[in-house]
């Protein structure tokens, strides 16, 4: 299992490498002299250059990427033209928020996605599965951007069920911060009161991020319980007496799931995405406002550190899902 | 024609290819549909935010312009743009993925770690990326969605690839002496046609998905561009009085892209059976 | 061993019918056969002969377009067709009657250790749970000897050989001290000398055991290896049974002796029998074989014969032997 996990992990790492170096290249792709705008606006042509020489990028290409790297490595990414901190403490500080929405999206999506799916598989081209198949076709059509809109509209301005926007309501003081993430903290300071205008808030764009991934889940689980069920070792457990209950839901789920958690990686790469536009929407203070708002403001260190920051951490999440998939499934650890 | 009957049995897809269809249709005939072409660019500011009446089917908008000419006009652009998108997609991964499926060595090597590169970012971070590098705007909205789509043909042709090339008669041309060409023509792009094909269809629906959130965003299109997601930030600031001019675009979009997945989907299952993903 | 007695299985008069778009297909034709307590009783016919229907009827697991349209399955007097499905899956299967498969290689779930799955039966039906559970599946591990039992519960499916998954599948069947053992071909997905090795075991165990079981083959070598009785079985139909030795010596029915003499050991030409079977939604009217038969005669068409016995409890269902006495 440890050389699985190892052999993992030494595969990622040509793609983070090729992900620096593409970063490295769109930064050097910009047309304006970093070392004019450094140096300041009125600048002299002498102490331009001396701005170039002391940044190094006077430099050999190769090596200004030798720095860059190394640079990356302390943490360093630079500094956001809005901010004027540096971008990584930006995004380490919006991280928890965007960490806690697509958390609770992902097992909200799984914990009705799945039982779905399952179901729909079960009773095979029933009125309920074809239901569910032109739901979730639908759900995957459906763009985020807009249902956020819609469903803002509905229960926050028509109906004033939910609020509007943010994390947790203007004025009052969150959760004490322990871990960033609103729901635990609450909870871990026994913040009743707190953990419910938080969960309040995470409401609608939680649900909202969750669509697509639930019709996704849905779709594949319902797929790999199908094929599942077609399998000898179904035939065999019904024929030698096991209990319905626990074919299904125990033997063939466990199977559909093995072979769905390849699915899941790709998911959660949607999930990042759909974040963009609906932590915008929802003015929800994570890092996809926060690119949005880098963008917008042609803050271009804070846009390179976003995808350098977003690429590592999806390259360990699909790690860890293969993890997991090797953990449920002994063939796939020993098959290398 | 078998393959034809059996497309016709699958009820979704056919449903799927008629909205293709119709939305093709509407986009092509746009300038004969739309009742007043000058509306859809320059509004007349004192019919604004009209709701939907007999005169302006979905109403107006901020600017007084007619939000169904607007998403009609808006569906030509959404067609033509995921069309571009897919074609320089295509254009760049199904070559690269011919090369490196087909040869062994650095060369194939190389290929397949720039995908993985390239797909290391989820695809709507990297096309915000690269948007802003180039400059915001329609055109380099374009140009970073192929770039990010292109590593899917490039594996799909990749692995059909390896997989034909294994294939005994493949094997048995070579020895009767067949060029490398020949074998690539006659062969493995047949097989590897229609697995593009359906890979492209879902693709389109993708596209037309992504390049609304990048209009959305302010990276994509920019006015006075019908395009649906720049109005439905357009409209946004109307809510919740104003709903049309947000209801509809957000339509357009769902109902275009609800015909490619369902297109693509019925031509995957038509294509390989070992796809099969709803049946 | 033969042995007198109430049969503790008894088909009698079984038809079943399956619904398909193409019509209704009647796979069993009033199926007869009776199984003796603690004997082995082999069920022979080619593919399509309906014998897994038949399987799948005593268990209680008929596609869903099927059903049974006459007649009873008796499982020690009681009438099986009669029970609902949960009485099937709490008492029958996997209690009262223990299945060994086909396939060893895809009868496990792979990702499952395989004791879980064979502890799976013991689960549900009441009374055997925990530890004694555990200890009776390794003392049955042994019974099947299968090597180093203790540790062979934690191990996956992928890390035995066939012939040892199909000891533990074995195992599996007698986990609940059935009443009646079904075995549906297991030797069939096995190489030659593994083949021998578990008919010897089965042979073993049944007589150790006193099992009663029903084996399911198209292998008249296997019958003849390991079967006190058998059925013939024709599209559907039982056309033969009796004690093995008697129905290899002296076969009676038409199609028996042409079965016979298709086998590699007994004839040095290979010989098939002329003609195809029929299809089950369009059957020939009585006797099933009557187009193939050499001895066939308008009789045949008139109805289904009805079972005649012989000396030493041979029984044939042919207008050849009417002038028998009737059972």
């Amino acid at each position: 299992m440890t050389r699985f996990v190892l052999h993992r992990l030494l595969l990622t790492i040509p793609a983070l490498f090729g992900l620096l170096v593409l970063t490295f290249i769109m930064m050097r792709v910009l047309p304006n002299d970093p070392s004019a705008a450094l140096a300041g606006e009125n600048a002299t042509p002498a102490q331009i250059a001396a701005v170039r020489k002391a940044y190094g990028f006077d430099e050999p290409l190769w090596k200004q990427f030798v720095i860059y790297v190394e640079q990356v490595a302390r943490g360093d990414l630079g500094n956001s033209i809005i901010s004027n901190r540096p971008v990584l403490r930006d995004i380490a500080d919006r991280l928890p928020a965007t960490i806690e929405l697509t958390f609770v999206s992902l097992a909200f999506a799984a914990c009705v996605g799945i039982p779905l799916g399952t179901l729909a598989a079960v009773w095979y081209q029933s009125l309920f599965d074809h239901a569910m198949r032109i739901v979730t076709v639908a759900g995957l059509a459906i763009a985020s951007f807009w249902f956020a809109i819609i469903a803002q509209m509905i229960f926050a301005m028509e109906l004033d069920w939910l609020p509007l926007r943010g994390r947790f309501p203007e004025g009052l003081a969150p959760p004490l911060h322990i871990t960033g993430l609103y729901l635990v903290d609450s909870l871990l300071t026994l913040r009743f009161d707190q953990l419910g205008k938080a969960v309040v808030h995470i409401i609608l764009p939680a649900f909202t991020l969750s669509l697509a991934g639930l019709a996704s889940i849905a779709r594949f689980t319902r797929a790999g319980v199908l094929e599942t069920m077609q399998k000898e070792f179904v035939h065999y457990a019904e024929a030698a007496g096991y209990a319905r209950r626990r074919i299904v839901w125990v033997y063939v789920l466990r199977n559909s799931v093995v072979g769905a958690t390849t699915q899941i990686g790709l998911l959660f790469g949607g999930l990042i995405s759909s974040a963009v536009a609906v932590e915008s929407i929802f003015d929800w203070p994570g890092v996809g406002s926060y690119a949005v708002n880098a963008i917008l403001t042609s803050d271009y260190k804070a846009v390179l550190a976003v995808t350098l920051v977003v690429g590592l951490i999806y390259a360990i999440v699909n790690i860890l899902v293969d993890v997991v998939h090797a953990w449920l499934d002994p063939r796939v650890a020993e098959s290398l | 024609m078998l393959i034809l009957k059996k497309f016709m049995r699958d009820v979704p897809a056919v449903l799927g290819f008629c909205i293709i269809l119709a939305m093709c249709l509407v986009a092509i005939l746009s300038p004969l549909i739309v009742p007043d072409f000058d509306r859809v660019y320059d509004g007349d500011l004192t019919s604004r935010l009209l709701p939907p009446s007999t005169e302006f089917w979905f109403g107006t908008d901020s600017l007084g312009r007619d939000v169904f000419a607007r998403v009609i006009v808006g569906s030509r652009g959404a067609l033509e743009v995921a069309l571009s998108v897919v074609a320089l997609a295509i254009g760049i991964g199904v070559p690269a993925g011919l090369y490196a499926g087909y040869t062994d060595g650095w060369g194939s090597q190389l290929v397949m770690r720039l995908t993985d590169v390239f797909l290391a970012v989820p695809q709507l971070i990297l096309a915000l990326s690269i948007a802003q590098l180039i400059g915001r705007g329609l055109d380099s909205a374009m140009v970073a969605l192929a770039l990010t789509y292109w590593p899917f043909f490039c594996r799909t042709v990749y692995a059909e690839v390896r997989r034909l090339r294994s294939a005994l008669f493949i094997e048995a041309q070579r020895s009767l002496g067949a060029s490398t060409r020949r074998i690539l023509f006659m062969h493995i792009l047949p097989n590897v046609a229609s697995a593009v094909i359906v890979r492209a269809t879902i693709g389109m629906g993708f596209t037309i998905m992504t390049t609304a959130v990048l209009g959305f965003l302010g990276v994509g299109a920019t006015p006075p561009n019908p395009d649906w997601g720049l109005s439905v930030a357009e409209g946004r600031d109307y809510l919740p009085q104003s709903w049309w001019a947000v209801t509809f675009p957000g339509l357009g979009i769902f109902i275009t892209v609800l015909g490619f997945n369902l297109l693509g989907d019925g031509l995957r299952d038509l294509v390989d059976p070992r796809l099969r993903r709803s049946r | 061993m033969i042995q007198t007695g109430a049969p503790r299985l008894e088909i009698r008069n079984l038809s079943v019918a399956v619904d398909t778009d193409e019509g209704q297909a009647r796979i069993l034709d009033r199926t007869h056969l009776k199984l003796m307590p603690g004997s082995i009783h082999g069920v022979v016919g080619e593919s399509g002969c309906g014998k897994s229907t038949l399987m799948r009827a005593i268990l209680g697991i008929l596609p869903a377009r099927g059903r049974a349209t006459e007649g009873n399955v008796l499982l020690d007097g009681r009438d099986l067709l009669t029970l609902p499905p949960s009485v099937f899956r709490t008492e029958i299967r996997g209690g009262q009657i223990g299945f060994i498969p086909q396939d060893p290689y895809q009868a496990f779930n792979p990702v499952f250790r395989v004791g879980t799955q064979l502890l799976e039966t013991t689960r549900t039906k009441a009374g055997n749970h925990g530890d004694g559970a555990r200890a009776d599946i390794i003392a049955l591990l042994k019974a099947v000897q299968l090597p180093d039992p203790e540790r062979a519960l934690d191990r996956y499916p992928h890390q035995f050989s066939g012939g040892q998954r199909q000891r533990l599948l074995i195992a599996a069947a007698l986990a609940s001290s059935p009443a009646v053992v079904l075995a549906d071909e297991p030797t069939t997905a096995l190489d030659v000398t593994t083949q021998a090795q578990i008919l010897k075991l089965l042979r073993g165990l049944a007589e150790a055991r006193g099992l009663s079981m029903l084996f399911v083959t198209h292998d008249f070598g296997v019958v003849a290896q390991l079967c006190d009785t058998v059925t013939v079985m024709y599209a559907g139909q039982t056309v033969e049974s009796g004690p093995v030795a008697r129905v290899l010596a002296a076969p009676l029915h038409p199609y028996t002796k042409m079965l016979l003499a298709c086998h590699p050991d007994r004839s040095a030409a290979l010989s098939g029998i002329p003609g195809a079977v029929s299809s089950p939604l369009r059957p020939p009217p009585g006797c099933r074989f009557h187009p193939r038969c050499p001895s066939a005669s308008a009789e045949c068409s008139k109805a289904i014969p009805p079972m005649r016995v012989r000396a030493d409890r041979q029984k044939v269902c042919c207008v050849l032997y009417d002038e028998q006495e009737r059972v």
